[in-house]
């Protein structure tokens, strides 16, 4: 058993080498002085100074945020809503509507990113940011209800029914209950659609405008026209904040985890 | 402080009758317990009271007025739930005044009424703990202070005390029979433990099936139960099977008897608690006046205050509780009698 | 507040977005599929079931198909295969802290950038990267890998992308297994390998399918890895549907193509879908 225990570790610590590694050298490469990634490494930071020069980026980078920060503040409120509708009542077709959330995880982001491109040409929408943040919101809407939901599951409903047996209004049981006991999961289902938003490719890609980018799509479009290690930089301090979101999740939602 | 009248309640949740034509008075300042096994509908009766739910047939009133369109929150209510409900982000202090915050009473109001309620359930100094840092007992007593701090109409119940272990229900009981009786608040309690029931409560109704099957004073449902449901599910009874004779029963274990009151149909069910039975050695002579039957002790359980006997009559096991007077038990396989006064020779028809 | 007025007021907002951005995409997809060019200006456009057509005439499309589908397979498969294990160790070998640190760090990268980790790869693989000069350093005169711009190399991203969503789904699946479930098997004389095949196997099922499913139906719709990765070799019905988009402007055709990819996703699953049933 402790043979087999034995392997069992290994084998993890292995699984985390394979997903790091790639990453790490990534990193690793956005600190080498030479523009043709010559090896070995002679450590430098002239990219990320480079960086600092680089007004195309630093636009797109307030593109992502606004767009994250919009379609983060859209989706948790709707997801929160839906959520506790789903948890509170039980309707005619609430089965059906349950489903009906889920297609923007289970349908590619392919098909989603050039259908949405082709209906919003169509109805006169276009591309641009504001497109973005339609798209994006829908996204995220099925992971904040996920989360927000797998907080409800041990919410004991009979905290609702305490506040109104007190003389609490529907809205104030809402606000003063219930909300702040879901915080956590609020709280972690914002950062989960922040982290979504900011690192969603696909649909940014069909509805990016010329010109007006964020910056999955700038770094995209940048491999394609030759690597530069100014790249590695910025996809370092994207990849960080990704990182440093999540772990903020992982504060208040247990990934997986049993309650 | 009000009086409830439930008048003619029913309620059916999908195919299954929750509460069937249900009417009860619920008398000011008084103490009720409403007894039924599981899903007999007494938590409906409960949370229509409070309001949670609505009767498809039937009215509420309280203190004279109907409320069957108040919501919940306006009915004035106070309710103790079986887990407590403490809002877990809130400290004793907050849960406790929440009644009145949402109310907009001011904060120092707040402050000294929340003492006092504090005070009345022994908790005073407890203000600023979370309710995770609380003993069943102490989480109970905030639900309790909760509950009664806006000093509702009605003080409603739902199983409070069962989530507490023996001791500390025991405890309880007492506490919960005392706080009652300062405040004098109409205190409607579901359970369904009997013991609870009889030692806490003025008046008890008992639920059978979505119907109020009997109420009265827990003598007078103890000692004169109408059914053989109620005969037995408060208290414990032997029921012995017969046929009418005239104003006696033959029983089918043999033997007849005299019973309470004449039998109202031939085939018929005898009722006797264990408690009401007197057990002689074979030698002895029973009182003439008395039933009896006779029988073989198959067991005995010796538990210090009592002896309990298991005696089998014909193909039935009848039990018998008799005080521990003398220390000397009847040992399994005598042969003995057992004779029990007529009066407390209850007769059933047999459905 | 009544519930009918309750519900509505809760799930309206969040159902009209997906309503707008979901379905009536969808629908106006659907309809492009079926005209015979894009609808601009004054061009004359007609109804025509060519764009299928297409498809089922060139078999250059139905090779294609076949490969995207093949590549699914195989991510998932591999995804499985390492997965699974990791899954089962993480759950059962060990406890604690560890164990959620652990948990954590093998997630975390699920959820970030999912461009950057395949940008991550072309440093790796590609002429003169960081593998080729180690190995080369090691083994004096190997020369050149040629692992950049490859099938394998696609395979390598995506199976990188994607297999902690199979840890994920497959560890909760596993960690809801009852220790004393394994343990009574044990003690009823049940071997390791009876244990893992009998009990372990079919009560993670729920997870495994989960799992395949989030990593088929996207590596199916994948563009951006073939592309970056595979170069010349990475055209796969993904970049061709991205194409008609982007770059031919033929959206009828890249219409057609998406329902037919969906179409036959959906066959797919439908035909697993008895395995799910008989575990449920």
């Amino acid at each position: 058993m402790n043979f087999l225990k034995w392997i069992g570790r290994t084998y993890l610590i292995c699984i985390v080498v394979f997903l790091y590694v790639p990453i790490l050298v990534m990193v690793a490469l956005s600190f080498n002085e030479s523009q043709l990634y010559r090896l070995p490494i002679e450590w430098s930071i002239r990219w990320y100074e480079a960086l600092a020069n680089n007004s195309k980026l630093h636009s797109a980078t307030v593109n992502s945020l606004t767009v994250a920060f919009l379609s983060t503040c859209l989706s948790t409120m709707m997801g929160t809503a839906v959520a506790l509708a789903f948890y509170r009542y039980d309707f005619r077709a609430k089965r059906l509507l349950q489903i009906l959330i889920f297609p923007p995880i289970t349908i590619p982001w392919l098909i989603i990113g050039t259908a949405m491109l082709v209906f919003f040409f169509w109805v006169g929408i276009g591309r641009g940011l504001h497109a973005m943040v339609l798209g994006h919101v829908a996204l995220s809407l099925p992971y904040v209800v996920i989360v927000v939901s797998a907080r409800l599951k041990s919410f004991d409903s009979a905290l609702e029914d305490a506040a109104r047996s007190l003389g609490a209004s529907y809205w104030q049981t809402t606000l003063w209950v219930t909300v702040p006991w879901l915080m956590p999961g609020i709280i972690a289902a914002a950062l989960f659609a922040f982290a979504v938003s900011l690192d969603q490719f696909v649909i940014s890609y069909f509805l990016a405008a010329p010109g007006v980018t964020t910056l999955p799509v700038e770094i995209y479009t940048a491999i394609r026209k030759g690597l530069t290690p100014e790249i590695n930089a910025i996809s370092t301090l994207v990849i960080l904040l990704s990182m440093l979101l999540l772990l903020g999740v992982s504060r208040f939602y247990r990934f997986g985890g049993r309650d | 402080m009000a009086s409830v009248s439930v008048q003619n309640i029913s309620k059916n949740f999908g195919i299954t009758v929750a509460l069937d034509r249900v009417s009860y008075e619920f008398e000011n300042g008084k103490f009720f317990a409403l007894l039924g096994p599981s899903g007999s509908g007494k938590t409906t009766l409960l949370r229509m009271i409070a309001g949670f739910e609505s009767p498809d047939r039937g009215s509420i009133q309280i203190d004279g007025k109907v409320v069957d369109h108040i919501p919940v929150e306006k009915r004035d209510i106070g309710m103790v739930f079986q887990n407590y409900a403490l809002f877990p982000n809130m400290d004793v202090q907050a849960n406790v005044g929440f009644g009145l915050r949402v109310r907009g009473i001011s904060t120092s109001e707040t402050r000294l009424l929340v003492g006092e309620a504090l005070e009345l359930v022994r908790l005073s100094g407890f203000d600023n703990r979370r309710p995770d840092q609380l003993s069943g007992g102490q989480r109970q007593r905030v639900a309790l202070a909760r509950a009664i701090v806006t000093k509702p109409r009605v003080l409603l119940l739902d199983e409070p005390l069962s989530a507490l272990d023996r001791n500390l229900r025991l405890e309880m009981e007492i506490e919960l029979k005392r706080i009652q009786r300062d405040v004098r608040i109409t205190t409607i309690f579901v359970t369904h433990d009997q013991e609870e029931a009889l030692t806490m409560s003025d008046q008890i109704g008992i639920l059978n099936e979505g119907q109020l099957v009997q109420h009265g004073s827990p003598v007078d449902i103890y000692e004169n139960p109408q059914s053989v449901f109620v005969a037995r599910f408060l208290g414990e009874a032997n029921l012995l099977k017969g046929q009418a004779d005239g104003s006696r029963v033959n029983l089918n274990v043999g033997g007849t008897v005299q019973t309470r009151s004449k039998p109202a149909s031939p085939q018929v069910i005898c009722s006797i608690r264990p408690e009401k039975i007197s057990i002689h050695k074979e030698q002895d002579i029973p009182p003439s006046s008395s039933n009896h039957i006779a029988g073989q002790v198959n067991e005995h359980i010796f538990n210090g205050t009592s002896l309990n006997y298991l005696v089998q009559c014909g193909d039935q096991v009848l039990r018998v509780f008799v005080q521990n007077l003398s220390g000397e038990l009847i040992s399994p396989n005598t042969q003995v009698h057992l004779s029990f006064r007529p009066e407390d020779t209850l007769v059933f028809p047999d459905a | 507040m009544n519930q009918r007025a309750a519900v509505l007021s809760l799930i309206s907002p969040a159902y009209l977005w997906l309503t707008l951005t979901i379905l009536l995409p969808l629908s106006a997809m659907l309809y492009y599929s079926f005209l015979s060019d894009v609808p601009i200006g004054s061009r004359e456009v007609s109804w025509t079931l060519e764009n299928y057509g297409t498809f089922f005439e060139k078999a250059f499309y139905s090779e294609l198909m076949l490969r995207s589908f093949k590549l699914g397979a195989e991510v998932t498969t591999f995804c499985l295969l390492l997965g699974f294990p990791c899954a089962l160790a993480l759950a059962k070998s060990i406890g604690g802290r560890t164990k959620e640190a652990l948990f954590l760090l093998i997630i975390l990268p699920f959820w970030s950038n999912a461009l950057v980790r395949i940008f991550s790869w072309t440093m790796v693989l590609r002429g003169n990267g960081i593998l080729e000069y180690y190995i080369n350093w090691l083994l004096p005169g190997t020369g050149p890998l040629g692992l950049m711009f490859t099938y394998p190399a696609i395979l390598l991203g995506l199976v990188h992308s994607y297999l902690p969503y199979m840890i994920l789904t497959c560890y909760i699946s596993i960690d809801a297994i009852d220790n004393q479930l394994l343990e009574a098997a044990r003690s009823l004389g049940a071997g390791k390998l009876t244990i893992f095949f009998r009990l372990i196997v079919p009560l993670a099922l729920p997870g495994i399918v989960a799992g395949s499913v989030l990593i088929f139906i996207p590596v199916i719709g994948s563009f951006m890895e073939p592309r970056l990765l595979g170069g010349r070799n990475g055209t796969f019905i993904g970049t061709i549907i991205e194409d008609q988009f982007t770059a031919v402007f033929n959206w009828p055709l890249g219409a057609a193509l998406s329902f037919i990819m969906m179409g036959l996703v959906l066959l797919v699953l439908l035909g697993f879908s008895p395995l799910v049933r008989r575990f449920k």
